[in-house]
């Protein structure tokens, strides 16, 4: 398994990186709707799903975005109308359209960065730069679900004796301050054990392992160096050429050139990797059926 | 203390400024956001640095944990009413009776923490810096902040209102790319009833989970002799 998934945690936060910071930097429409279109690819593949709802969502954000800028950027030179002694210009509306796309793309992105990146390998990459935040980190994980857990028993208990169990508004605020209130004081009690426990086991010596173990494989090498490739080629490409699409005050449109159309074909190899990967798999799988 | 200083004065004195420099003459105006957000995670090296050098004992880093999952359980918790968040709460008090670093560490890590839950976003850092900031200042103003209620309200009502004009800045920068001040005053208008809700969820936190909570951690302090001098326990 080859896919954005199983790669070690190192190389896909060096491919998120890179495909942040190009989306950012482009400045350039057809990067967004490249990265947009790439995001959705890897996200209806792979094991993040787009409901129906996550568009509908989107394309609020879209309208709301593009019909605002008008609104705060009177730059530009084709004035359509006033609205308020304020001209609203096609500039500004295309730019609220680029810049509403240029945000999509990055929340679909930091979507599957959520999950590609789960925690434990947030905390196998953190240990290597601060062991102590790293331990922090991973002891306050392990809190979160088991201090919900004490909620519930708390809640429950509350509920059968009988306090604060009416329907009424004071009784569900007073009744959720309680069992907060039991919550931290069973916490605290609890970390102290817990400190006890993690000194009595060893904690500070030297040697500590990780609960999740990531190899660095040939494969991982080959896609870092690939993602890297792109990453140089990227920037000495928009360094030589002026790859910029320029909206204020007017439309300026970035010469095509041999660097452009270089530029645009490894963006689009950056932010399609994880989607041909994804695709690569499956294409595999089949393979390897079919002969059986 | 040496190489903490060392740090703090490279990272703000001569790092920042180089990237903020460097930001404005290579790439002109259009790349504040990315930058900001290079910026603000800068400006938490530091911080994290003194954390990790310094020495603290298992009781100690275990009682700082809970104190995070409690404010990120707490946003489950409160989640049925909208803009109730704890953690600003949770993150003054900890930081009233254990100090300023342990009141930074239970800020700006509830932020990653409960952002595992909630969405990581490029906010992340923001929130990680606000949360942070305002519990390092709670810690620096424990004394007056424990003895005057009045005290720690207006000190709740000021880091709700300046936890949302923080982030709409970020709305800001977002947005625009640059710092277009008709933007910025329209979010932090719309941001209006929000800011408020803040403000009065922190009061109210404060006032209600101060005394419990402190009284806790007072005596968990006292009991086992934590967050006191350096000591290998």
């Amino acid at each position: 398994m080859t896919d954005l998934f199983s790669l070690h945690p190192f190389v896909a936060l060096i491919y998120f990186i890179s495909v942040f910071t190009a989306i950012m930097f482009s400045q350039n429409p057809l990067f967004s709707v490249i990265a947009l279109l790439g995001g959705i690819c890897f996200s209806g593949k792979s094991k993040i799903h787009i409901r129906p709802k996550d568009f509908g969502f989107g394309l609020l954000v879209f309208l709301a975005v593009s019909m605002t800028n008008p609104l705060f950027s009177h730059n530009g030179v084709t004035v359509l109308f006033f609205i308020n002694n304020n001209p609203v210009t096609a500039e500004a509306i295309y730019y609220g359209m680029y810049l509403a796309v240029m945000l999509l793309a990055v929340l679909l992105w930091f979507r599957s960065f959520n999950r590609v990146i789960t925690d434990d390998k947030w905390l196998y990459l953190t240990a290597k730069i601060s062991p102590k935040l790293s331990l922090l980190l991973s002891t306050a994980f392990r809190f979160v679900p088991y201090l919900q857990q004490q909620v519930r028993k708390i809640r429950s208990a509350q509920k059968a004796v009988g306090i604060f169990a009416g329907d009424s508004w004071m009784d569900k605020i007073k009744s959720t301050f309680n069992v907060y209130s039991a919550l931290i004081s069973f916490g605290i009690e609890g970390a102290v054990d817990v400190g006890a426990s993690m000194k009595a086991r060893g904690y500070g010596l030297k040697g500590r392992s990780n609960y999740s173990l990531f190899r660095f494989r040939l494969v991982d090498f080959a896609i870092l160096c690939f993602i890297l490739w792109m990453d140089i080629a990227l920037i000495v490409l928009s360094v030589k050429a002026d790859i910029r699409f320029v909206f204020y005050p007017a439309f300026l449109f970035p010469k095509a050139q041999a660097s452009l159309i270089q530029t645009v074909i490894a963006f689009l190899l950056l932010c399609f990797l994880p989607f041909i990967l994804s695709v690569k798999e499956d294409i595999k799988w089949r393979f390897l059926r079919s002969k059986i | 203390m040496r190489t903490k200083n060392l740090i703090s004065i490279g990272v703000f004195l001569i790092l920042i400024p180089m990237l903020i420099l460097l930001g404005t003459l290579v790439f002109k105006e259009k790349y504040f956001a990315y930058l900001s957000i290079l910026v603000v995670m800068l400006s938490l090296v530091p911080m994290f640095f003194a954390f990790e050098k310094k020495e603290n004992s298992s009781k100690e880093l275990s009682i700082l944990a809970v104190m995070i999952a409690v404010s990120v359980v707490g946003r489950f918790v409160f989640s049925w009413l909208p803009g109730f968040k704890p953690v600003t709460a949770v993150t003054i008090i900890t930081a009233i009776y254990l100090g300023s670093e342990a009141g930074f560490a239970v800020g700006s890590l509830s932020a990653v923490v409960s952002n595992f839950y909630f969405g990581q976003g490029p906010w992340t850092p923001f929130q990680m810096f606000s949360w942070g900031l305002i519990g390092f200042l709670a810690g620096m103003l424990s004394n007056p902040l424990k003895k005057s209620k009045v005290f720690l309200c207006v000190f709740g009502i000021l880091a709700g209102i300046s936890f949302s004009l923080t982030m709409d800045i970020w709305t800001t920068l977002w947005a625009d790319g640059t710092f277009n001040l008709s933007r910025y005053i329209a979010s932090v208008v719309t941001a209006l009833p929000l800011t408020t809700e803040y403000a009065v969820s922190n009061v109210l936190f404060l006032l209600l989970l101060t005394k419990p909570i402190g009284e806790k951690l007072e005596r968990v302090k006292k009991k086992y002799g934590l967050f006191t001098v350096h000591h290998r326990d």
